[in-house]
């Protein structure tokens, strides 16, 4: 049993180095290419996801930036007095006519879209305004036609244009200030002053300012306009990125004034988000860093893209919903992830196959060389492995026949051995017999000899009974004939024969027969014989005065036939050796008794050859067991 | 090995279940929008309620009474409620709905406008200037008085609970003012004015901003206005303007609780 489970670890070790092997080589490979290819798909799209962010907000940026610039090269006058080099350097040198037909004209070339303009003197004193809700006041508050210039301003309508002093808003210090944050002297662009865009009802507005220069492009007043800046919402609706992504437009304090999607109907504040701060210190963003993926205002994950509009101190961010954005990307890495994990089933399966088909030919060749062990050495091994394996299979097999041929030769020659040492020791028995029914013609002095003598050829015979027997069972010669018998006779013919040597040793017989007792498939004759080799045994290893029951049970169609003894019992290791040839237990108790080790050999025999099964059940001080089954013959009535 | 082959499966549907839940937060949990007075963030502005009253002088009302020329407008209430009406609109766009704005107009049932105690004069006796400018605040006070004493509570902010009350005077004068919540609007602002066409609706709002607390973007010296916010603002050159193109500046918005 150990021996049987020693092995089964052997094979299971083997096909788990074997399967840890094959894992190993096939699942790293599958894996790494799965980690290196989930990298690189998510790289690639990231880079996609990016370009298109970009391209976009650039796009965008640049349609922003055209549109704000007509509106502002529009504004920009160079002043010129009646000669070409005379340089003025007040926007009040010049007829106010002249201001106010140039106020008129930009305003009717922008008046779908403006609100309100003015024009204001170097000082900040608005000197003419004009909006569509005072352009009947402003067409009458100017006579040009007047021969002074203050006539020029009609008394009754002048005043009602509501002129106000804007010195101190900042339109005027970017448009006459001569340097800029850094320190450093303004370039004509960095005089052109673009405002916050704010929600009216109207629309958005935004207010722009541009100076109005002399000859030498010094500013010497400036004009200042609020402008209705819808096509900058077009523009932006115009966006296309994906089917959820945005474009936001934010003002220079990080306050959404428009998205391309109205995801709300008001301004909100962006500024604490890390990409705003960064846009607005002047930073494009690319949507590949770390820190342009994050969780947006409306609580999604994006992927940004920022770039800052600084003339106009505006700002596009293209938020891109990752759901959406990556949507094409889940799918490829599910379907990915599919075929990995199927590659991995496929994988296992093929390691639990191979591992079995590697380890199978180990484990017939272990089976076979368990039986050859046991002495069955007519063994055919199956391995069609066409390898190594295989080779060992039939090395086996050359090696089991040859145990056979050497198995037959002793076999044969113990037969021969036995059959010729017969003759002899039945001879001398009959000598021995003789010499002790002669006691008086013999000197007394050798009684002892003589009876030496005859115990010690009476083993011998027995071993050569025994020897014969087990070389006729292994030749197949031992003769067994099989019939429905009643064996209550042979058990009490048995107890009789044994009865002697009880007595001797003060052992008395219980025998619990049942009733009805059935009749069973045996070769009488035999099952003599192993009722004596059960009985005797039960006698020679039972204490001095002890007790053997014989007991009887019927069970699935056999009879159980038990007889246990009080003897000094067994330990479970020498139960399992019990059948074996030539075993003795090598407890000094059992050595003093004698006897070859062959006779529970030659009844395990007996017994398997009338279709019955034999074991021993037994325990250390406990006394020993040994029961045997016989078929119970089918009354044919 | 089993250990090795449950810690990859395991390992790969951890991956997966995190990837596919992310950490994503709601719009919930953002930043909750409640609007509020721009000097007081303890009053909310979430629900705001107008109480517009047409106050004529007894001696105007009797004159209307008897045919002769007065500054009576008989048609006040279409013209009251169709302003109010506008600011209205105007309120809950800027604040981007977040600011409720009702209106409700009061008068005395029996004459269906609220005719005053005294005679015209009484109303501005205490000051002797012409100015309508200094006229106003007196009159206010003596109009608002009169009304609290005929009206209890008219004139309360927090007389109703969850709603910040405003009361708008409509009176007849050229002048607009405003003292914490309380209005007082010249009828000059809804008449057909020349003076002041256009402006009634911008100016109203602007005295109305006034009791939520936005300060002027204006001074007034010496009879020149200097302008001190940039565009339309309504606390600004705005007051003077058109309704429709006017708006509430971002940063008063952002400091009001609207971003």
């Amino acid at each position: 049993m150990k021996e049987n489970k020693q092995h089964t670890e052997l094979t299971r070790r083997i096909g788990v180095k074997i399967g840890f092997v094959f894992l190993v080589f096939s699942l790293l490979p599958l894996i790494a290419i799965g980690l290196i290819g989930n990298y690189f798909l998510n790289q690639t799209y990231l880079y996609n996801v990016s370009s298109i962010e970009k391209n976009l907000i650039d796009q965008k940026a640049k349609e922003i930036e055209l549109f704000l610039g007509d509106i502002a090269s529009s504004m920009q006058y160079n002043l010129h007095g009646t000669q070409a080099d005379q340089v003025y350097s007040s926007v009040n040198n010049f007829r106010i006519s002249d201001l106010h037909q140039l106020l008129d004209s930009f305003y009717r070339t922008f008046q779908p879209i403006i609100v309100g303009a003015s024009i204001s003197d170097e000082k900040g004193k608005e000197i003419l305004k004009v909006s569509p809700y005072n352009y009947s006041i402003f067409l009458k508050a100017i006579n040009a036609h007047a021969e002074s210039e203050l006539a020029m301003k009609d008394p009754e309508w002048y005043p009602k244009l509501d002129l106000e002093d804007v010195s101190g808003l900042p339109e005027y210090a970017v448009v006459f200030g001569e340097k800029n944050e850094k320190g450093e002297v303004k370039t004509p662009d960095e005089h052109i002053y673009f405002g916050s865009i704010n929600q009216s009802q109207k629309g958005h507005i935004m207010r722009i300012a541009a100076p109005l220069t002399n000859a030498e492009g010094t500013a010497i007043g400036m004009v200042s306009a609020d402008i209705l800046v819808e096509d900058i919402y077009s523009i932006l609706r115009r966006s296309l990125l994906g089917s959820r992504g945005y474009v936001m437009l934010l003002n220079g304090a990080g306050m959404v004034v428009g998205d391309s999607l109205a995801k709300l109907s008001h301004q909100y504040d962006l500024s604490d988000f890390p990409i705003v701060q960064s846009v607005l210190g002047g930073e494009e963003r690319t949507g590949l860093e770390k820190e342009d993926q994050y969780i947006s205002y409306f609580g999604e994950g994006v992927v940004a893209a920022a770039k800052p509009i600084k003339r106009a101190n505006l700002a596009l961010v293209a938020e891109w919903p990752k759901a959406d954005a990556f949507s094409v990307l889940d799918d490829l890495k599910r379907q990915f992830a599919m075929v990995l994990g199927l590659a991995f089933l496929v994988l296992m399966l093929m390691g639990v196959v191979i591992t079995r088909r590697l380890s199978k030919p180990i484990r017939l060749l272990q089976q076979k060389a368990k039986e050859i062990g046991e002495g069955t050495f007519d063994q055919k091994i199956d391995i069609h492995s066409h390898d190594e394996l295989e080779d060992l299979g039939k090395s086996f097999e050359d090696m089991a026949r040859g145990l056979k041929e050497l198995n037959d030769l002793k076999d044969e020659f113990v037969f021969i051995a036995t059959h010729e040492l017969r003759s002899p020791v039945t001879v001398i028995k009959g000598y021995l017999s003789m010499l002790a029914e002669e006691k008086e013609k013999i000197p007394q002095d050798l009684f002892p000899f003589i009876e030496k003598s005859t115990m010690a050829n009476d083993r011998l015979v027995q071993l050569v009974n025994d020897l014969l027997e087990v070389a006729r069972s292994q030749a197949g010669k031992m003769k067994i004939d099989v019939s429905a018998t009643d064996i209550v006779p042979d058990i009490e013919y048995t107890i009789a024969e044994v009865k002697p040597l009880m007595e001797k040793r003060n052992v008395t017989v219980v025998n619990n027969l049942i009733s009805p007792f059935p009749k069973v498939m045996t070769d009488s004759f035999r099952l003599k014989e192993v009722l004596i080799n059960l009985l005797s045994n039960a006698v020679k290893y039972n204490k001095e005065g002890g007790t053997i029951t014989i007991s009887y049970d019927v069970k699935d169609g056999f009879l159980g036939v038990h007889v246990k003894d009080s003897g000094i019992g067994m330990k479970p290791e020498e139960v399992a050796k019990l059948f074996q040839k030539f075993y003795r237990a090598e407890n000094k108790l059992v050595q003093e008794i004698q006897g070859t080790g062959l006779g529970l050999f030659i009844v395990r025999n007996i017994i398997e050859k009338m279709g019955g099964k034999i074991w021993a059940e037994s325990e250390w001080g406990n006394g020993t067991t040994f029961s045997f089954t016989l078929k119970i013959a089918v009354d044919k009535n | 090995m089993m250990v090795l082959v449950v810690a990859l499966i395991g390992g790969g549907v951890y991956w997966y279940v995190a990837a596919q839940r992310g950490m994503e937060k709601t719009l919930s949990e953002q930043r909750k929008i409640s609007i509020h007075h721009y000097e007081n963030k303890e009053i909310s502005l979430a629900n705001i309620k107008v109480t517009a009253v047409y106050f004529v002088p007894k001696d105007d009302y009797r004159l209307y009474k008897e045919g002769q020329p007065s500054g009576f407008l008989p048609d006040w209430r279409e013209r009251v409620s169709g302003q109010l009406e506008r600011i209205k609109q105007f309120h809950e766009s800027q604040f981007a709905g977040f600011s409720k704005l009702q209106y409700v107009i009061q008068d005395d049932p029996e004459t269906e406008v609220i005719v005053g105690e005294q005679n015209s004069i009484e109303y501005v006796k205490k000051t002797d200037s012409s100015s309508s400018q200094i006229k106003v605040p007196e009159t206010l006070r003596i109009v608002g008085l009169e009304l609290e004493r005929r009206f209890p509570g008219i004139t309360l902010p927090d007389s109703e609970p969850g709603i910040y009350r405003i009361l708008v005077i409509y009176y007849q004068s050229v002048g607009a003012m405003s003292s914490e919540n309380v209005v007082l609007l010249g009828t000059a602002f809804i008449a057909e004015d020349a003076r002041i066409k256009g402006r009634g609706d911008t100016t109203l709002y602007h005295e109305f901003a006034h009791t939520l607390g936005l300060p002027d973007r204006y001074t007034y010296i010496e009879g020149q206005s200097y302008d001190r916010s940039t565009g339309y603002d309504i606390m600004g050159k705005a007051r003077n303007g058109e309704l429709e193109v006017a708006y509430i500046d971002y940063a008063d918005k952002k400091k009001m609780g609207l971003y």
